[in-house]
């Protein structure tokens, strides 16, 4: 009960105040992919088609994914308001940022190459 | 091309290109005390001394680099009186802003060792942190500059 009280220093002070403790981007585990997103640029849009082709031929790419990859997948685990939600945007995009395809490489420079490369082809809804 | 670095204390010689921020050099380097988080000069969580000088590693270029590079990890037992208050006054909850919050602070002590609150507040006003709501930083800051006074 010697903390009962008295003020305490958090028992990682120490690392913490001195850049010591290590955070989820400090770590670098062996075969670590870097992972990035592609979103819509519109609002409100059918997708008539993505092309991935061209970020599957990118070096240091290992894959590339986006609806047709995860048919029929929800985001049923997080519940309530989300649990209808797709992963990636299926056939239409209903606001700006929503995903629509998603890469893993080797690099953060490849996986932001291989993004550049995927071709989204919008439909504006009248 | 090559760039010889001395960050806390430890001269390196390194393949760098001339668009490389220093903190992109110094962290792949394996100093992972200045957090890459913003990476465009906003939240301070970069911040590293270069020379005397707390600078935002994130828009340094490491090329134009030439004094040595210190770290929260670097500031050394000098400083150990900042981190403690940082610790006491409850100055950091998850503590990823903190390493830069140290050395920008140890940088004002050093410079300013008269500093009052409202100096600290304005010093450390690029440094943002979003758990503590800042009151508890500006504290340990100013503590430790009242301590230092007391001390002389």
């Amino acid at each position: 009960m010697s903390a009962v009280g008295r003020p305490v220093r958090p028992l990682d002070w120490d690392e913490k105040t001195s850049g010591t403790a290590r955070y989820a981007g400090d770590v670098h585990p062996e075969g670590m992919l870097h992972a990035k997103i592609l979103r819509s640029t519109m609002a409100s849009a059918w997708i008539d088609h993505v092309d991935l082709r061209g970020a599957r031929e990118v070096p240091d790419v290992c894959a590339v994914v986006d609806a047709r990859d995860l048919p029929g997948a929800r985001y049923v685990h997080s519940g309530g308001s989300h649990s209808d939600r797709t992963p990636f945007a299926v056939d239409r995009v209903r606001f700006r940022g929503q995903e629509i395809a998603a890469v893993a490489a080797r690099t953060p420079e490849a996986a932001a190459e291989a993004l550049d490369r995927i071709v989204v082809q919008y439909r504006r809804r009248r | 091309m090559k760039k010889t670095l001395t960050v806390d204390g430890a001269q390196m010689t390194v393949d760098i290109t001339p668009a490389d921020s220093l903190l992109h050099i110094i962290r792949t380097l394996g100093f992972t005390a200045p957090k890459a988080a913003c990476n465009r000069g906003e939240c301070g969580a970069c911040t590293v001394l270069v020379g005397s000088v707390a600078v935002l590693s994130c828009v340094s270029l490491a090329v134009l680099v030439d004094q040595p590079v210190t770290t929260a990890a670097g500031l050394g037992d000098g400083d150990r009186d900042l981190r403690e208050a940082f610790a006491d006054e409850a100055g950091f909850q998850c503590g990823f802003c903190t390493p830069g919050q140290v050395v920008r602070a140890a940088a004002l002590l050093r410079d300013s060792p008269a500093a009052t609150r409202e100096d600290i507040t304005r010093a450390m006003v690029g440094n943002i942190c979003r758990c503590t709501g800042y009151v508890q930083i500006v504290d340990a800051i100013a503590v430790t500059a009242q301590r230092r006074r007391d001390l002389r």
